[in-house]
């Protein structure tokens, strides 16, 4: 029988605000608390809570035997904390059914496997206390930011967690429906691409034959590809703010345990089906891959010279900082800036076009982005009492 | 198609957007028959038949197509006015003309009677000097059709007042257009300048006409100060074309706000970049330059430049501003830049003539293009073609294409000197937004242009869309 593996990522960034170069050394604050509340707010509204409820009303309904995972990056747990607590209180309810795994990640949604790794340990157990204190649960199944993976990582992580959550990019060639072993024995768990994109991409899309999508149809679809599981790995925000209520997104997710229960296969969770199933084989990944971009590379967030900067300086300013160790509001500005988001609006491959950059950037060019940045990097030169940064082309 | 410029005969701004605009669509096989009031004698064109609407002479003036220029015959301008034409592979100069700029489409009325009296003296004697001239050969076409016998001084035959000598040339088109015998499908005007030159004609043939709007009465003044005449001249040529071009939205909305033009008339269709001059080449410096270029008006926004070029100095002492240009706000801004102390780290250059811009890009790090109000601007598409990164004022038609640029309001003096601070600051930005301009640019193609306005044409004729 198949399980369908239903993960949901959860995240939002500390936005900065327009840091320009006369406000370096100024004392100033870098962070948008004004537009990082109202995002927070109007995305709680639209998806984050209602989504919950109705995940709630469905595990009830289905007894246990609806269930998935959540993945919320730490920034994203403390921002709804603040900001919209009403959501945090339907989150909590949601893991109390049980049926709700939340899995491991980075406390500050960051690139720390790309850049260092003792700030990856770091911000894995700050996440987890927060998860802990927050939900009263521990995770056991790691996701990693954007869901990046290579041997380098699972070498690191290795025996660390009961397995990991991977894009289907790692499998190349060989089917998603199965769990793999990594090369150091970590259990993979890959995203089911073309069954999540269906509903993530194409829910909408009036042009695509098979609109209107309905939840019998993707369970048939999943039933006829077989297999031991399918990941359907989503952006929590595709129920509700991607695709808002008048799309049918929710009475879609309303419909859909049934109709899988019904078609003939099951729900897991992470930890279940990678305890249970026998992987397939092993996966070797020497170059970086995500579930982003066409390439499903990490090029959307290294390789242009302005992110790749932005990053070695920042983990520069990074490691000084807890090297000093006196100073935790700028460790956490620091770490703040880590998250994956800042770098990803630096990206000038597809500027231009219309892509999903444009989409999620608060900036009007990625020259913006980088500019802010490196404003806000030296004020935090500054703030270390170090000579002004100088940067060569 | 109705003009008041084109090089090297007059080269304005409009000169070169029309010259260009010509030659695409002459490529995509229109024919074009170009009217302008005032060219050297037995003037021509290498892709389109060129009359000159003379107003002052008795009989026109045409000649048959020339044979297309080839890269080596490179037409420059050498000062405002002063135009080389060298016509012969390895760049040998054979004609020489002086084109005095008394007329252009930049100048108001009263600027324009303001420069007739300045030049009156000398002016009518050329006048009278060309007159005797032209009874002696009448018409004749230099060797080759090109331009007539080298002459200093030859002077414009024009009269001191524009809008009488914008009528004249209306009634003079017509006459042309019959005693030539004429046969075209459309009348396309350029500028205020023709627009009653394109009613009329409109008028005594039944032709549809299509105006282009490169800059109106409200970008040339700021916003300030509009001649009430040319506002009647632009206002008729509004609501008496069939179609209007607008080279951006900025200059559509004047159009439907200030003209109470019809929305639905108006195309908008951008200009595009002239292909590179020359391969760009990076000079290392040890201090940063930021370069304005431009003539130093009330439109073009020197102002803002010098103010904040101030604010960057209080923070990076060590940077260069170069201000190159010249115009009638050239004692204000030295007054300006006197007052606020920064008299040693800024430079006036001056006019660069055409042949020199491209020195002044490999030398700046930074340009800086703070218009109060421009129609379009092709000048920043010169910068990225020369890899100099450019911080564009959101207040041109131009920034409403461009992506790989930094972009102020041109009244935050703040944000600009904080751009520019941050331009010269960070080399890898610089690098950036070089790379990716130089390729966004390569993309604005003037046969891009020249397919819309063919389309444009082709809708006005009710005629099937051209292929690609």
């Amino acid at each position: 029988m198949t399980s369908v593996c239903l993960y949901l990522q959860i995240h939002q960034p500390w936005r900065l605000r327009r840091f320009g170069a006369f406000d370096i050394g100024k004392g100033h604050g870098y962070f948008d608390d004004e537009a990082n509340r109202t995002i927070l707010q109007r995305i709680a509204a639209l998806s984050y809570e209602p989504t919950a409820r109705t995940l709630t009303k469905l595990a009830r309904e289905h007894e246990g035997a609806f269930r998935c995972a959540l993945s919320m990056s730490g920034s994203a747990i403390r921002q709804i904390t603040e900001y919209a607590p009403s959501a945090l209180a339907a989150f909590q309810e949601l893991v109390a059914t049980g049926c709700v795994e939340i899995l491991a990640e980075t406390s500050h949604h960051s690139l720390s496997a790309l850049f260092d790794h003792a700030e990856l340990d770091a911000q894995i157990d700050l996440h987890r206390q927060l998860v802990e204190a927050s939900f009263g649960v521990t995770p056991v199944v790691f996701r990693n930011t954007e869901l990046l993976y290579s041997n380098a990582l699972e070498a690191r992580v290795a025996g660390r967690y009961a397995g990991m959550i991977v894009a289907e990019a790692p499998t190349s060639g060989r089917s998603p429906a199965h769990v793999y072993r990594g090369v150091g024995g970590t259990r993979l768990l890959p995203k089911s691409e073309r069954l999540s994109d269906d509903i993530a991409f194409r829910f909408a899309e009036p042009n695509w034959p098979e609109y209107p999508l309905t939840a019998a149809k993707l369970a048939e679809w999943i039933v006829a590809r077989g297999g031991d599981v399918c990941g359907l790995f989503l952006d929590y925000e595709t129920f509700g703010e991607h695709l808002r209520e008048e799309t049918g997104i929710f009475q879609f997710l309303e419909a859909f345990p049934g109709a899988v229960l019904e078609a003939g296969a099951d729900f897991a969770m992470p930890r279940e089906v990678l305890e249970r199933t026998e992987p397939k084989g092993v996966l070797d990944v020497f170059e970086w891959t995500s579930w982003a971009d066409q390439g499903r590379d990490a090029s959307a967030w290294i390789g242009n010279p302005l992110q790749d900067e932005a990053c070695r300086v920042l983990y520069k300013l990074l490691r000084r900082t807890k090297i000093r160790d006196d100073d935790p509001a700028l460790l956490e500005d620091l770490r703040r800036l880590t998250a994956s988001d800042h770098v990803y609006y630096m990206a000038t491959k597809a500027f231009g076009d219309g892509t999903v950059h444009d989409y999620f950037s608060p900036y009007e060019s990625p020259y913006e982005a980088y500019i802010v940045f490196m404003n806000v990097l030296q004020d935090v030169q500054k703030r270390l009492g170090l000579p002004a940064l100088t940067f060569q082309g | 198609m109705l003009g008041w410029e084109l090089p090297p005969f007059f080269a304005g701004g409009v000169g070169v957007v029309t010259q260009n605009l010509t030659a695409a669509l002459a490529n995509r096989g229109v024919e074009l028959v170009f009217i302008m009031p005032k060219g050297p004698e037995g003037a021509t064109s290498p892709h389109m038949r060129l009359l000159i609407g003379d107003v002052e002479s008795e009989r026109p003036m045409s000649a048959p197509p020339a044979p297309p220029l080839t890269e080596d015959q490179v037409v420059e301008e050498l000062e405002p006015g002063k135009v080389v034409v060298r016509r012969e592979p390895g760049g040998a100069i054979l004609e020489t003309w002086e084109v005095p700029s008394l007329l252009g489409p930049y100048a108001g009325p009263a600027e324009y009677e303001a420069r007739w009296k300045e030049f009156a003296g000398d002016l009518r004697l050329g006048v009278e000097a060309a007159r005797k001239r032209q009874r002696r050969v009448p018409g004749a076409p230099g060797p080759t059709g090109t331009a007539p016998p080298p002459k200093k001084k030859a002077g414009p035959l024009y009269g001191p007042n524009l809008l009488e000598e914008i009528d004249r040339f209306a009634n003079r088109v017509v006459d042309l257009v019959q005693a030539e015998g004429i046969h075209f499908d459309l009348i396309h005007a350029h500028d205020w300048t023709t627009f009653p030159a394109g009613l009329r004609l409109r008028e005594a043939t039944g032709k549809p006409l299509a105006i282009h709007v490169h800059i109106t009465e409200y970008d040339k003044t700021g916003g300030k100060g509009a001649d009430p005449r040319v506002w009647a001249v632009e206002h008729a040529g509004l609501h008496g074309a069939d179609k209007v071009i607008a080279v951006s939205q900025r200059v559509k909305r004047q159009c439907v706000e200030r003209y109470f033009a019809d929305p639905g008339r108006i195309e908008v269709v951008y200009n595009a970049a002239e292909g590179a001059k020359r391969k760009p080449r990076r000079i290392a410096r040890r201090t940063p330059t930021v370069l304005f270029l431009g003539r130093l008006t009330l439109q073009k926004g020197p102002d803002y430049f010098v103010r904040a070029a101030a604010r960057v100095l209080e923070v990076r002492p060590d940077v260069t501003f170069v201000i190159a240009g010249t115009g009638d706000m050239l004692p204000k801004l030295t007054e300006l830049v006197a007052e606020l102390g920064i008299g040693d780290r800024v430079v006036f250059a001056g006019f660069v003539g055409r042949d020199k811009i491209y020195d002044l890009y490999e030398h700046a790090d930074v340009f800086v293009v703070p218009s109060v109000s421009e129609p379009f601007g092709i000048v920043p598409l010169e910068a990225m073609q020369s890899g100099v990164p450019v911080i564009l004022s959101r207040q041109t038609g131009a920034s409403e294409i461009l992506r790989h640029v930094l972009k102020v309001d041109f009244w935050d003096v703040e944000a600009m000197a904080e751009r520019i601070l941050e331009a010269v600051s960070y080399p890898r930005l610089r690098a950036e937004i070089s790379r990716r301009a130089e390729n966004e640019v390569k993309r604005l193609t003037w046969a891009d242009v020249a397919h819309k306005t063919e389309k444009l044409y082709r809708r006005m004729l009710d005629q099937p869309p051209p292929p690609r």
